[in-house]
């Protein structure tokens, strides 16, 4: 019997991009991404315009006692230029606030969401070149982190200028060099902090230890040493363990990102903007290197 | 196409799966069956890369699962099926799943279609029941139009109808020349469903074989005769160390003599038979002989279906047993020996029942690699 060998038509391929669409549909298949990313942009830009509202004050209620110390024999307040600091400084602190703490959270379970449902399996079937889905999944999450802060921070800008502008304390220029760096550090940042958190959710599996670690490095360790760096301040000058202590504690996570975004930059930081900047990508290529060998190696 | 070679796995000390090597050939229903902790899962999930081997490798489709240009169309996979994020709706997550490999929306509603999920393919899958989410696996299984399929317990949770449509699909599925490779633990569904049978035991090999060939076999082995001569057929063949039982309507149970055999004999010694019937046994039966010695989780004596044969279990004689037909060892028959041919005996027997399914002596001769879609069953 005479057999006919056809090929199948391949029309199916599996692609990088269709792992990233994907990902993409994943994502925003949920609900609570919706109403996360949403409330996110709202509490950003809320945040914003009651800075600024309460700078206006502050600066207006100066201005009305001119001359007249606010602390019982203090000396007079007067608020000179940028004494407040700058519109994108104010922004980018409102955007901490929230957004932060969002985009650890969601960069994580975008991960061990997966582990805990079983969901893994499915995707790891379909796409099985772990490496490639892992990066899908960093590309989503960026592309995510840039949208939320740029959305909030031009809407949080805007707004914030609307209040603020006329006033003397706030620096209100936008495309002044700190101004830039101050903002687009901010978002690299940001990127930067969800990626490591995605790599500490790679890695652990678990969602709640995974938060633990995160928020244990990122936003109790560095308040901690903050209480013992402000008590050896108090001491005078430092040696041994603790300047030590004091000096290393820079190269925090947080402390690194908050380098890049510092306005003013202080001549004295032990890292200045751009070093602070290379210290977090550290940070974060080591978790995401741990993180790509832990899931290529272990089963799931 | 599926191949083992070698494959082993270890949890720390425990093994899971040890040298096991077989292969699942195109065009056929492999059912791969053993006892729980027996491997089948893990074994399923070292195909698919989920899992490494501690040692050798497996093939699907002549590669590396790993290195396939389009995953989905060489394998489609149910494992667990609550591999699902419960917040995601049926139809959302089949979208997801066919968007790495550019599958349209369109081929989802198809299958969503196909496994009868359309009334609920936009209610979150959280709330489904087993048999909803076992075919909404099915139908991530299917959206790929895969060249395997690789089904860990499909008919888990599933009506009646639901099984018997199973059955049919995976045999269609077959019929086109594709490779269906499933776990069960219902013995009456696989011996209706597969063509070939796997069985593992604590993770090693026990029997690679047709199911034609497995059942004949065993049940070749084992004779029924109703005859005036029975004391002295007894005598005779009890003096030749095979093992005689009496059933209660006065007829003997011969185990170790084909019928063939004893039919010659009885005509050498003059002795008169009303009946000489080769014993069918089931599939259940079969397993579980082969399996008894490797059971994981042992659910106690009264689990185990080698007890009483159905004609004697009011009997109350002591339970009239036959001897082990077969060591496992020797039941290993390559998996690429082709079906030997049975037929004087097969016409001999009426057929009995369930075990009579259309796949004795017809094995599919050519695979076809018809591409077509799959409409209706």
């Amino acid at each position: 019997m005479a057999t006919i060998e056809t090929t199948p038509t391949r029309t199916y391929k599996l692609t990088f991009f269709r792992i990233f669409r994907s990902e993409w549909i994943k994502l925003f298949t949920l609900r609570s991404t919706w109403w996360i990313l949403a409330l996110t942009v709202v509490a950003n830009i809320g945040i914003s315009i009651a800075l600024a509202s309460i700078l206006k004050w502050v600066e207006s209620e100066a201005a009305a006692h001119a001359g007249v110390g606010t602390r019982p024999g203090g000396a007079p307040v007067t608020i000179g230029p940028g004494d407040l600091g700058t519109l994108s400084g104010l922004v980018v602190q409102s955007c901490g606030f929230v957004g932060q703490l969002v985009f650890i959270i969601l960069s994580i379970l975008v991960i061990t969401n997966e582990y805990s449902s079983g969901m893994i399996r499915s995707t790891l079937t379909v796409a099985p070149r772990r490496g490639r889905v892992l990066v899908a999944k960093l590309l989503v999450i960026a592309i995510l982190c840039v949208l939320v802060f740029s959305v909030s921070m031009a809407i949080g800008w805007w707004g914030g200028y609307q209040i603020a502008h006329g006033m003397v304390g706030l620096d209100v220029v936008l495309t002044s060099t700190t101004s830039m760096r101050v903002l687009g550090g901010f978002i690299a940042e940001m990127v930067l902090i969800a990626w490591m958190c995605f790599g500490l959710g790679a890695w652990i599996r678990s969602t709640a230890a995974s938060i633990g670690v995160a928020v244990g490095l990122l936003l109790v360790l560095p308040m901690i040493i903050t209480i013992f760096t402000n008590t050896f301040a108090n001491a005078g000058t430092l040696s041994g363990w603790r300047k030590w202590l004091v000096d290393g504690s820079a190269y925090l996570p947080t402390n690194a990102g908050n380098a890049v975004t510092a306005d003013p930059v202080s001549d004295t930081a032990i890292l200045q903007p751009w070093q602070g900047l290379v210290v977090l990508a550290v940070w974060t290529v080591v978790v995401l290197i741990i993180a790509g060998i832990i899931t290529k190696r272990r089963d799931v | 196409m599926i191949d083992a070679t070698e494959l082993t796995k270890k949890f720390g000390d425990k093994v899971a799966v040890e040298g096991l090597s077989f292969s699942v050939r195109s065009g056929t229903v492999t059912g791969f069956l053993g006892p729980n902790g027996a491997g089948k899962s893990t074994t399923m999930r070292l195909i698919l890369g989920l899992d490494h081997p501690t040692s050798g490798r497996t093939m699907v489709n002549g590669r590396s699962y790993l290195s396939t240009k389009a995953p989905m169309h060489e394998v489609g996979a149910l494992l667990e099926a609550k591999s699902v994020h419960p917040g995601r709706t049926a139809r959302n997550h089949l979208r997801a799943l066919a968007a790495t490999h550019g599958i349209s929306p369109k081929r989802v509603d198809e299958v969503i279609g196909l496994v009868g999920l359309s009334d609920v393919a936009t209610k979150r899958t959280g709330a489904f029941s087993l048999g909803m989410s076992q075919r909404l696996g099915l139908a991530a299984a299917l959206l790929g139009d895969p060249e395997t399929l690789i089904l860990d317990e499909p008919i888990n949770g599933l009506d009646p109808e639901g099984v018997a449509w199973v059955r049919s699909l995976v045999k269609h599925l077959a019929s086109e020349g594709r490779t269906i490779f499933i776990s069960s633990h219902l013995m009456s569904e696989m011996a209706l469903t597969a063509d070939y049978v796997i069985i593992i035991g604590r993770g090693r090999l026990i029997v690679d074989a047709a199911m034609s060939d497995l059942i004949n076999q065993a049940s070749g082995q084992v004779v029924k005769v109703r005859s005036p001569d029975a004391t002295d057929i007894a005598d005779a063949v009890s003096h030749s160390g095979r093992s005689v039982t009496w059933t209660d309507d006065r007829c003997l149970l011969i185990s170790g003599l084909t019928s063939e055999a004893l039919g010659k004999e009885a005509a050498r010694r003059g002795w008169v038979l009303y009946e000489l019937t080769p014993v069918q046994r089931s599939l259940e039966e079969i397993y579980m002989e082969l399996t008894d010695s490797v059971q994981e989780f042992h659910a106690g004596a009264q689990a185990r279906a080698l007890g009483p044969r159905p004609e004697d279990s009011e009997a109350a004689d002591p339970p009239v047993r036959t001897d082990p037909v077969m060591t496992p060892a020797s039941m290993v028959v390559p998996a690429n020996m082709p079906p030997p041919i049975l037929g004087t005996e097969h016409a001999m027997r009426p057929p009995t029942g369930l075990l009579d399914s259309p796949f004795h002596g017809e094995q599919p001769l050519e695979p076809r690699r018809a591409r077509r879609a799959w409409g209706g069953q």
